[in-house]
């Protein structure tokens, strides 16, 4: 499978080189914007495992153990690219915490800590 | 030690399990007859299992092996992919356990062992069957990616995983590798360190699951090399790629030092 790329038409899986940060559009700067953020982590999900149907994953799915059950790889995968896209760095490789226990809790963690003026 | 290629000796799209090379000139130890006549591996010896999820049916009375905290978790994904991969991964670890303590796949119970770091609830174990004579308990490691599932049978404790080639790139998850490994993979070619980047994360976890220590402490303590691995010792274990099928690399991890043999297991258990 490798190298038959993410398959969504979504986003191009990318080499993970010179990141240059918020894409156009869906984030910040301006305030971040929860659904646009949501969509940004379904699309990014969707590319990294070549599944179309995680683009569909819901707000109050589990991303973790239950609904989605992501592996490891996959979760640690996610948590690097939300530090390499927006910044923020979600407690290390912990996959266990409160703020990753759905994609909206995930989304919300992530807006809050890129909005203007939030904590840092 | 005889070379172990990771896509060696294996046919995509068939419920046959894949065969590690044994190293020539060895012998697999004898083990606990079980009453079917399968053993319970002994001394370094590791039965590896694998099962491709298309090619495996399940009707709903299979579905009836399954315990109930096993049915309401299936039940509980949200796609249809994610679930037949979980009954089928857990329907197959009944069996193939089964075959090993002599009892019924519905009969098994599993439990907890405890994070040896942090003493939160670990790894799945077997727990011995109440009330009859005591038979060896079997250790045992599950993991599933793609449409594969493989399932490691051992006298002592074991991890293995597997994972498939990632769609995307695996860059990122250098950092979350040990500095000597990252450093390692940092030389190579885009394609070649995804591709090592993905063995050393299946040894890493490998080692992690036979350790049982949960995988949210990170799995930069240790370096696993990206080179051949037909007998490492990390962290107390002993890691060995186990050969794969096309688009996945796997290895597995038994504690405790010495060479590893892995015992090729050539029939499936029975699917109703």
């Amino acid at each position: 499978m490798s190298g038959t790329g993410p398959g969504t038409g979504a986003r191009p899986a990318r080499h993970d080189t010179g990141g240059t940060g918020p894409p156009g559009g869906t984030g910040p700067p301006g305030g971040a914007d929860v659904a646009a953020i949501t969509d940004d982590l379904r699309a990014f999900l969707a590319a990294a495992t070549g599944r179309d149907e995680l683009l569909r994953i819901p707000p109050a799915a589990a991303l973790f153990g239950t609904a989605v059950g992501l592996d490891s790889l996959t979760g640690t995968l996610l948590l690097r690219e939300i530090q390499r896209r927006f910044g923020v760095d979600v407690a290390g490789e912990d996959l266990n915490l409160d703020s990753l226990a759905t994609l909206g809790t995930l989304a919300e963690f992530v807006a809050q800590r890129i909005k203007p003026g939030g904590s840092p | 030690m005889s070379p172990v290629h990771p896509r060696s000796n294996v046919q995509p799209g068939s419920t046959a399990l894949y065969e590690c090379t044994v190293p020539a000139g060895s012998t697999v130890p004898p083990g606990n007859t079980a009453p079917n006549g399968r053993t319970v591996p002994a001394g370094d010896a590791v039965d590896v299992w694998w099962f491709d999820t298309r090619t495996v049916t399940i009707g709903p009375a299979d579905l009836a092996d399954l315990d109930h905290g096993e049915r309401k978790r299936a039940e509980a994904f949200l796609f249809p992919a994610d679930r037949r991969r979980y009954r089928v991964a857990h329907l197959m670890l009944r069996r193939v356990l089964a075959g090993y303590t002599g009892t019924t796949p519905a009969s098994l119970r599993f439990g907890r062992g405890r994070c040896p770091r942090c003493a939160a609830a670990g790894k799945p174990v077997l727990l011995p069957a109440s009330g009859r004579g005591a038979r060896t308990v079997p250790s045992f490691s599950l993991a599933h990616s793609g449409d594969m599932v493989l399932i490691a049978v051992a006298g002592r404790p074991v991890g293995v995983d597997v994972e498939a080639d990632a769609a995307g790139c695996v860059c990122s998850l250098a950092l979350a590798l040990h500095p000597a490994d990252a450093a390692r993979v940092a030389g190579l070619g885009e394609r070649e360190r995804h591709e090592a980047i993905i063995t050393c994360w299946v040894r890493a976890e490998a080692v992690l699951k036979a350790t049982g220590q949960g995988i949210g402490h990170g799995l930069a303590g240790f370096p696993v090399g990206t080179g051949q691995a037909t007998g490492l010792s990390v962290n107390g274990c002993t890691v060995r790629e186990v050969a794969a099928p096309p688009g996945y690399l796997a290895a597995f991890a038994l504690a405790g030092a010495g060479g590893v043999i892995p015992h090729l297991r050539a029939e499936a258990p029975a699917t109703s």
